[in-house]
């Protein structure tokens, strides 16, 4: 047994790896520039002042570690650079790099960007050459060979040397190459892994708050949120699954199991939605307005803890409602069919022959053999309480986990978002590992077969 | 026979439900016809600026009638909701078709070949790895195109001609590494891939919907077909196959893909469903498909803005609803065949 | 037989099944009374309505909604159909017990054994509840169980199917019955573990003089155990009477076609009777096809090894390894059937897909003199070809999903090329070869019984024609009078195809009248072999000795 636990948890090693290298690539690919938002959050937004911008950028980007190739080695075409990070904004290094796709010869392309680069700077201060300017700022959005040179017939005399460099530009047809390129520890990937468990990693892009803080705020709703409708649900749906076992009552039966098929089928959000449409508010008459409107109310100092208490209760009302409906009708249909199937097996004839009564069959017998995966669907509810319905969250403005992680998303906060997807994937490991547990304590044969394969 | 017993043994509420995915199909086919002829309004057409949220019943100036009202900018409900239909049925079909594909390949080589069924030499693994990199990295640059079909197929041939240089091989475990890579998968939430991918992607079409949706649902019908083919393989009529000598592909799409269809197929059902809930909610909360597809979801976004419009709220509910319980219905039917 | 002394009188007991929109009448006005001491036998084949007519003496269909009974089956003046839960419940387990036929599916998986039988004693005793282990342990150990406390403690997945039957009939005993129900609980075990458990419930229920339900396919079974017994066919009673004069002369055709389509020494050189043959009185004595045996080997076994180990490949280390077969070598003559008997685990099976070609072995397997590749089917596919071979489990051996007349074409078409036309008629010859019409071309398996399956099977291994054919456990899982057909099939396909038959059961009597020599395993080994006569009729081996010793 401890072996094989210790197993599944070094089993989170490459896991986590895995995760970290996989949100890494969402993150590079995530829309938004972090070093524009922090030079913003600084104050020192896009100034008229080119040099000094781009040195104030290219200074915090070394300083957070984004410069530099994205891993510790790379793939790639022999004629392009192993990074050019240098260069900004990110969209005209893209095109610097399609024209050397064109041309397959990096320094050509470096000299063109340089000659433009000091072109610019010097007119950019220059009333009289702003025609100059306009196109030398055109320039910079060209990404193809043939454009560029046509572009270049009608550069005037001042920009004779941008002219000559581009003059040289020609389209080449060599073969691509790939080549193995070794970065070493000077990578993005790195100092991004580095970042996470520094204390950048720990604070909110947006507001400066703590990461911990935002996510343990977020948690208490949540947790309060999913565990109460889990574990009303596990309850109920245990009574109402025995029940309709046990009865003889076909009828009742019936409509129950056709209550529960149609629940299953409602959509959360549209439950949610009806609810606040027609409970919250007075639109459909005063007396539908049974609950608080939606959002939460700031904690009242002056009130007494009970009372404040009690109207995060009633906020709770409605959405708990809304899960536990979801949550309920999916529990019981699972061991509703799963107690249907074990009263199919051949050991319930040996068993009725020995005299048992109806309800210890069931209870003793059945119900026990039921859980089995009933332990694996309930466990496995664990993580998915944790990213916590989001959409119960949205609808309800209530600030839990699953609304602060699309928040984040939406508003590229890297360091909260990434906190959450690590936090919900090391919780849904020891989700697994619990379960095994579980089985360890109460179904000990079965764990014994887990722990042979 | 066999017909009519099943024509008898079908119940009410299979009937409805048949029924009622008929009558989708006929909205999703002809959405432009119904709208247009019998309701009078494009999807997309805004109405007069009085017409903001009007109830339904409400008539245009020019005498056309919004049977379920107008939403937030003077759209007509019933339009957008057919031509929802639409949305709903090619989203469900598309995520279904490709996260069914990805399952069966990974699941049918996971599940005939095992751990020791593909053996390679240690040429085989040195060309097959070596190559594999060299056309990801030209895919890379070029694009993948069908160009790489010819690729795979040279490097395949190339392989197997290097099968016959040396006897000694080494198992690949594709079914460990299957399980492995779902194992991983499933350890990052759903729903935080579904928004990192929406929100690389910016401004997502419908093709990118199904594709991101069908990419995060292979992994349980996966196990699914995995474990059926487990089952299969080491049944006899596989076994006695092998021994007649049919090869492994004619085994593979002859008689086991057949016998895997029937349980995936209540799997597909879901995964349908699960689709259409998905872009619906998707669109709820405003990510997803862009404003001028008309969706389900979207519209009931619309009644969060004013609670008094519940026909907003109730008509595109109920049609997501009726889908979700149809298909339910006919995924159990699937099962209990 | 006192009248005072009947304890139990089942009286136009009838039950009938609705399936969908039609009823199947499983038993069909059937009357018996059991005497208090008497050992009563319900003899017939698979449908005939034994297993279902007793589990309604325990009224066991109550809760089943689409079972329906008529009649009266009177325990203590009561009739036991329209007894209320409770009072049912106080009878069934306390006074009539039942043991059931797979010992592994009859115990909850979940809970250990002791626990299941203090369950029985929690219901219907009245002994402290601190005494319970004690008289458990007590009943365990009077089953002959060694190490009752680990029993006691153990799931049953855990223990052999021989000490689960062992536990099941301490939980019968553990209530003192009156009526102990046995649902063939012999069936699935090994024959000497067989013997062991009858003559066990023998002394038992002797000692308490404890009435015996006793139902079985097997005659052989019967007649050592039970004073009377009841023969049902198709949900009727058709003869009925002391044991074993009963057998001995029997008076209905049904009865007569049971003990005659059984392979025994005395039928050792006919043709097997089929069950329609004595009932249509039709049925003539005629020789069997005489085989001609060739001296020359056409498959060499040489020193065989087979073991089992978990798991070995890129990324795991091998760990425990499990010998199957050892050091095993025979060879196999042209023309001849040669019969592997043994007990489950003695590596009979093993050998078989060995030589078919499903497993990889250490040793050297040659066919017609050429020796294939262990490692690799496919290194000698032609050669490994001409070696088919017959499962046991007719049920999972065709393709739900494919008619049968398209797979045997499959195959045709793989070993020769023929247009389809030719392959569908080669088809046809090859299903009326096996005694099947072509009207079962354009079937799928769900509908055809176990005997029809199996051989299609046939069919499909005769498309390949192979020189070899591989029966493993081919007819164990079917009725005697289907088997009979089968044996008499494969007796004339050796006559006139000339094939050679490797015939692996557990049924001594039926490999002593299929082959002509004989290998006895144990435990991965040889340990006798021979001509079947000479090893069967005189054992020099001990085991060899008890395993014919079982069967008589």
């Amino acid at each position: 047994m401890g072996r094989y636990l210790l197993r599944r948890i070094a089993l989170l090693i490459p896991t986590l790896i895995a995760v970290l290298i996989f949100t890494f690539v969402l993150h590079t690919y995530m829309p938004g520039d972090e070093i524009m938002e922090r030079l913003d959050l600084e104050g020192k937004s896009v100034s008229f002042d080119r040099a000094q911008y781009s040195q104030s950028y290219l200074e915090l980007q070394s300083q957070l570690g984004l410069g530099g190739p994205a891993f510790y080695f790379g793939l790639q075409p022999s004629h392009q650079p192993s990074d050019a990070r240098d260069i900004i904004p990110a969209s005209y290094r893209q095109r610097l790099l399609q024209l050397n796709g064109q041309v397959k010869n990096w320094s050509k392309i470096m000299a063109y960007h340089e000659a433009l680069q000091s072109a610019l700077m010097a007119h950019e201060k220059d009333p009289s050459q702003a025609r100059l300017y306009r196109q030398l700022n055109n320039l910079e959005r060209i990404n193809t060979i043939e454009e560029l040179r046509s572009l270049s017939v009608d550069l005037p005399e001042e920009a004779a040397e941008l002219k000559n460099v581009i003059g040289q530009l020609e389209p080449s047809n060599a073969m691509i190459l790939p080549s193995l390129r070794w970065h070493g520890l000077d990578n993005r990937f790195y100092h991004w892994v580095g970042r996470l468990f520094s204390a950048d990693g720990r604070v909110s892009l947006v507001d400066g708050v703590p990461v911990a803080d935002k996510i343990g705020a977020a948690l208490r709703w949540t947790l309060s949120l999913s565990l109460i409708s889990l574990i009303l649900a596990i309850v109920l749906s245990m009574m109402i699954a025995l029940w309709q076992s046990w009865s003889t009552r076909s009828w009742a039966v019936r409509i129950t199991d056709g209550f529960m098929y149609a629940i299953y089928a409602l959509p959360l959000f549209w439950l949610a939605t009806l609810m606040i449409v027609f409970f919250t508010t007075d639109h459909y008459g005063s007396w539908t307005n049974v609950f608080p409107s939606i959002g939460i109310k700031p904690w009242m100092l002056g009130d007494s803890a009970i009372a404040n208490l009690g109207v995060y209760a009633k906020q709770l009302i409605l959405p708990v409602f809304c899960l536990l409906l979801a949550n309920m009708s999916y529990l019981t249909r699972q061991l509703r069919t799963d107690l249907k199937r074990q009263r199919e097996q051949p050991y319930v004839t040996s068993v009725r022959a020995k005299g048992v009564s109806r309800w210890r069959l069931i209870y003793h017998h059945l119900l026990p053999n039921a859980l089995v995966p009933y332990i694996t669907i309930v466990t496995g509810a664990i993580p998915r309480a944790l990213v916590g319905s989001v959409v119960i969250e949205e609808i309800f403005n209530l600030p839990g986990v699953g609304k602060l992680m699309l928040q984040s998303i939406h508003q590229s906060d890297w360091p909260v978002s990434i906190s959450i997807i690590i936090l919900v994937g090391i919780v849904t490991i020891f989700s697994y590992i619990l379960a095994d547990v579980l089985y360890m304590i109460f179904y000990p044969q079965i764990a014994q077969s887990l722990e042979e394969s | 026979m066999r017909g009519i017993d099943t024509i008898r043994a079908t119940k009410w509420y299979q009937w409805l439900a048949v029924g009622y995915l008929v009558l989708m199909a006929v909205f999703a086919l002809f959405a432009p016809l119904l709208s247009e002829s019998f309701l009078g309004f494009a999807p997309n057409e805004l109405t007069g600026s009085d017409l903001y949220y009007t109830a339904p019943g409400s008539v245009e100036q020019d005498g056309r009638t919004h049977l379920l009202g107008t939403d937030r900018m003077g759209r007509d409900v019933a339009t957008r909701l057919i031509y929802g239909t639409r949305t709903a049925l090619f989203v469900g079909l598309g995520v279904s078709v490709i996260s069914l594909l990805i399952s069966l390949v990974l699941g049918l080589a996971a599940g005939y070949y095992g751990d020791r069924g593909v053996r390679m030499n240690s040429w085989q693994l040195i060309w097959i790895a070596i190559s594999a990199v060299v056309s990801g990295f030209y895919s890379s640059v070029f694009g993948f195109g069908f160009w790489l079909i010819g690729v795979l197929i040279l490097i395949g041939s190339i392989a197997y001609l290097l099968g016959r240089l040396s006897e000694r091989r080494i198992s690949v475990p594709i079914d460990l590494l299957t399980m492995k890579g779902i194992e991983i998968f499933k350890t990052i939430p759903g729903l935080f891939l579904i928004l990192s991918l929406f929100a690389i992607m910016r401004q997502p079409g419908m093709l990118t919907v199904i594709l991101i949706l069908g990419l995060v649902s292979w992994p349980a019908k996966t196990r699914i077909v995995r474990a059926e083919t487990m089952r299969l393989v080491s049944s006899n009529f596989i076994k006695s196959a092998q021994l007649s000598g049919l090869s492994d592909w004619r085994i593979l799409h002859r008689h086991i893909l057949p016998n895997v269809l029937a349980p995936i197929s209540i799997a597909v059902a879901y995964t349908f469903t699960g689709a259409i809930l998905a872009e619906s909610t998707l669109s709820f909360l405003g990510i997803g498909l862009p404003e001028d597809i008309p969706s389900w979801g979207a519209i009931l976004r619309e009644a969060r803005d004013y609670f008094a419009a519940w026909w907003l709220a109730v008509f595109p509910g109920l049609a997501v609803f009726f889908t979700v319980l149809t298909l339910n219905i006919i995924a159990d039917w699937l099962n209990q065949r | 037989m006192n009248k005072a002394d009947t304890i139990l009188r089942i009286a136009h007991f009838s039950l009938s099944f609705s399936q969908q929109h039609t009823s199947v009448q499983a038993v069909d006005d059937i009357s018996f009374s059991l005497s208090r001491g008497q050992r009563l036998a319900i003899v017939g084949e698979s449908g005939s309505g034994k297993t279902v007519s007793c589990l309604s003496i325990l009224n066991l269909f109550d809760e089943s909604p689409i079972a329906h009974s008529s009649g009266q089956i009177l325990y203590e003046e009561r009739n036991l159909l329209d007894t209320n839960a409770p009072l049912i419940n106080k009878i069934r387990g306390n006074k009539i017990a039942l043991i059931s036929q797979e010992p592994m599916s009859a115990m909850n998986p979940i809970t250990k054994c002791g626990k299941q039988l203090s369950e029985m004693l929690r219901l219907h005793s009245n002994r402290p509840i601190n005494t319970h282990k004690n008289h458990i342990l007590q009943l365990l150990e009077q089953v002959q169980l060694s190490d009752p406390e680990r029993i006691y403690q153990s799931y049953s997945h855990e223990l052999s199917g021989g000490q689960l039957q062992r536990v099941q009939i301490a939980m019968a005993l553990s209530t003192d019955p009156e009526i102990i129900i046995c649902d063939e609980p012999t069936t699935a075990l090994d024959v000497t573990i067989q013997q062991e458990i009858l003559t066990l419930l023998a002394e038992l229920t002797d000692m308490e003089d404890t009435s015996l339900l006793f139902i079985s396919h097997d005659l052989s079974v019967v007649t050592q155990l039970c004073d009377s017994v009841i023969v049902m066919h198709e949900g009727r009673i058709v003869e009925r009477g002391p044991l074993p004069e009963t057998f001995s002369h029997p008076q209905h055709a049904y009865t007569r076609a049971l003990l005659q389509s059984r392979p025994t020494i005395k039928n050792q050189n006919k043709v097997l009777p089929t069950v329609t043959e004595i009932i249509s009185g039709q049925y003539q004595e005629r020789p069997r096809p005489v085989r001609q045996l060739g001296e020359e080997p056409i498959l060499t076994v040489k020193s065989l090894t087979k073991t089992f180990d978990k798991k070995n490949h890129l990324f795991s280390r091998s760990s425990q390894t499990v010998v199957a077969t050892d050091d095993v070598s025979f060879e196999l003559r042209r023309g001849e059937v040669l019969g592997i008997v043994g007990e489950s685990g003695s590596g009979k099976s093993t050998i078989a897909r060995c030589i078919a070609g499903l497993y990889e072995y250490e040793g050297q397997i040659s066919y017609l003199g050429k020796a294939v590749n262990p490692k690799s089917y496919q290194a000698d596919l032609e050669l490994r070809q001409k070696v088919q071979m017959v499962f046991q489990d007719p049920y999972s051996s065709l393709n739900p999903k494919m008619k049968i007349g398209p797979s045997l074409v499959e195959i045709i078409r793989q070993h020769q090329k023929v247009s389809k036309s030719v392959a569908k008629s080669k088809a046809i010859e090859w299903l009326h070869s096996v005694g099947l019409d072509e009207t079962y071309y354009d079937r799928y398996p769900d509908g055809l019984s176990g005997g029809q399956r199996q051989r299609v099977c046939i069919a499909k291994c005769l498309c390949t024609q192979p020189e070899i054919l591989i029966c493993d456990e081919a007819v164990s899982a079917l009725d005697v009078s289907v088997q009979a057909l089968i044996l008499n099939l494969l007796d004339q396909l050796i006559y006139e195809l000339g094939l050679t038959i490797l015939f692996i059961s557990h049924d001594i009597s039926v490999v002593r009248y299929i082959s002509d020599r004989v290998l006895v395993m144990k435990e991965g080994q040889i340990v006798e072999s021979g001509e079947t006569h000479s090893v069967l009729d005189s054992p020099q081996n001990a085991y060899t000795q008890r395993l014919v010793d079982a069967v008589i």
